[in-house]
This record gives C-alpha cells, sequence and structure tokens, in this order.
C-alpha cells in the first residue's frame, strides 16, 4: 500500500526532487543511463571503462586493492514521500 | 510522511575470473550519512566476505537465489570521505552468477532492519574488487 500511494505522488509530480530530472537527462546519453566510473586504484590492474556502452576490464595480479567499475551518481533513481498511514 | 526509495534494477553480465584470489563482483556503493559501504555480492574468489568475523543478519531470497546477509564496522579506514569509521552491509548471493538483474531493493530494505539509512545515497556501480593473487573481469552494465 504504501508503494502505491508513493507512486501515485511521483507520477502527479508531487514532492519530485531534483535527482529525478537528472536521471532523465542522463538516460538520453545511454541506454542503461550510467553516468559515473568508479577507479580506486585502478590503473594497479589496468582499468579500463567506456561509459558509452558500459562496458569495463580489469586484470590484477599485484596485491593492491582495487575497487573499479560503471554506474550511477547516485544509488537511488527515485524518491518521494508517502503519506503516513 | 515517510521517506520512500525505490531502488535501482541493475542488469549486468559479462566474464569474470577471479580463480583463487581475493576479489568480488558486487554492485557497490556509498550511503553518506550515516556513512556506510554496501556490497550486493554476485560472486566472489577464495573469501566470503559474510564467512569472517561479522556479525550475520540472516538471509533474503532475491533474483533466483538465496542471498546472506552481514555486517560489520570499518575502523578508520579509506572511504569516500578520506579515512573514516563506517558502517558496512553485504548481501552475498549463495549461487553465484556472472549475469544478471539485481533488483537493488531487496536488499536496501533488508539492511534498513539493521540500520541502513536507505536514503542519503552517493554512488552506485556495479564493480570488481580485487585485494589479493590474480584475475581478470570483462563486465558490461546495461
Amino acid at each position: 500500500m504504501k508503494f502505491a500511494a508513493a507512486f501515485v505522488a511521483l507520477v502527479s509530480g508531487f514532492a519530485m526532487a531534483a535527482p529525478i530530472e537528472e536521471s532523465a537527462a542522463v538516460e538520453k546519453r545511454n541506454p542503461s543511463g550510467i553516468d559515473y566510473v568508479q577507479n580506486y586504484n585502478g590503473k594497479a590492474a589496468g582499468f579500463q571503462s567506456n561509459l558509452g556502452n558500459g562496458k569495463f576490464s580489469l586484470k590484477w595480479n599485484s596485491g593492491t586493492d582495487v575497487v573499479a567499475g560503471l554506474g550511477w551518481k547516485t544509488g537511488s533513481p527515485r524518491y518521494g514521500l508517502s503519506n503516513p498511514d | 510522511m515517510q521517506w520512500l526509495t525505490f531502488g535501482r534494477t541493475i542488469k549486468y553480465s559479462g566474464t569474470y575470473s577471479p580463480g583463487n584470489s581475493g576479489s568480488y563482483l558486487a554492485v557497490y556503493g556509498w550511503i553518506n550519512n550515516p556513512q556506510a559501504e554496501y556490497y550486493v555480492v554476485e560472486s566472489y574468489g577464495s573469501f566470503n566476505p559474510c564467512s569472517g568475523g561479522v556479525t550475520k543478519l540472516g538471509t533474503i531470497t532475491s533474483d533466483g537465489s538465496v542471498y546472506t546477509l552481514c555486517t560489520d564496522t570499518r575502523t578508520n579506514q579509506p572511504s569516500i570521505t578520506g579515512t573514516s569509521t563506517f558502517t558496512q552491509y553485504w548481501s552475498v548471493r549463495q549461487n553465484k552468477r556472472t549475469s544478471g538483474t539485481v533488483t537493488t531493493a531487496n536488499h536496501f530494505n533488508a539492511w534498513a532492519k539493521h540500520g541502513f539509512a536507505n536514503k542519503n545515497f552517493n554512488y552506485q556501480v556495479v564493480a570488481v574488487e580485487s585485494f589479493s593473487g590474480s584475475g581478470s573481469a570483462s563486465i558490461t552494465v546495461s
């Protein structure tokens, strides 16, 4: 029920926030809307990435802690406020 | 009013060859406040991050597999704010895979019962982490 209430709120434009518009704009640039490259020590694993097609690769053998990949600037594409139960 | 989050549904595919190295293939991200780092681990090498001295949070079933949940605190470790103390939340897929769909809301909602803010989101990526041994990965986020 909470989900349904919030969905109506979003469709009607109630309580919409800036990230919603930002996400819509990004979707035009590539199919998945990805807009963020994560590259922590990627150089140590030959990290390569392409935001345009969503592909990335790495190869590790140095023991350096590497965290690398592709995704989004925010972890929630939509959010809003529901009516209290 | 209650704050609700609509977690993203993420599709990915590719090759992941961790061998016996220390490595994860995961949906990975951060919460700003209270600061938290999270992983939905889809596959891993030699080390299951929920197998060590961490706090177990039970299991959930999502996207065709059981996931084991756990949490721990990292003290004065590298973070998105430099060096800080923060909470880690983990979901580790029992049926490892290298392609599929991750319904992030299922994990967020399960962690939220144990202190995960489920708002104040920073970045979120499909990532490979490696910290020992040798291996390789080639992944497409779609």
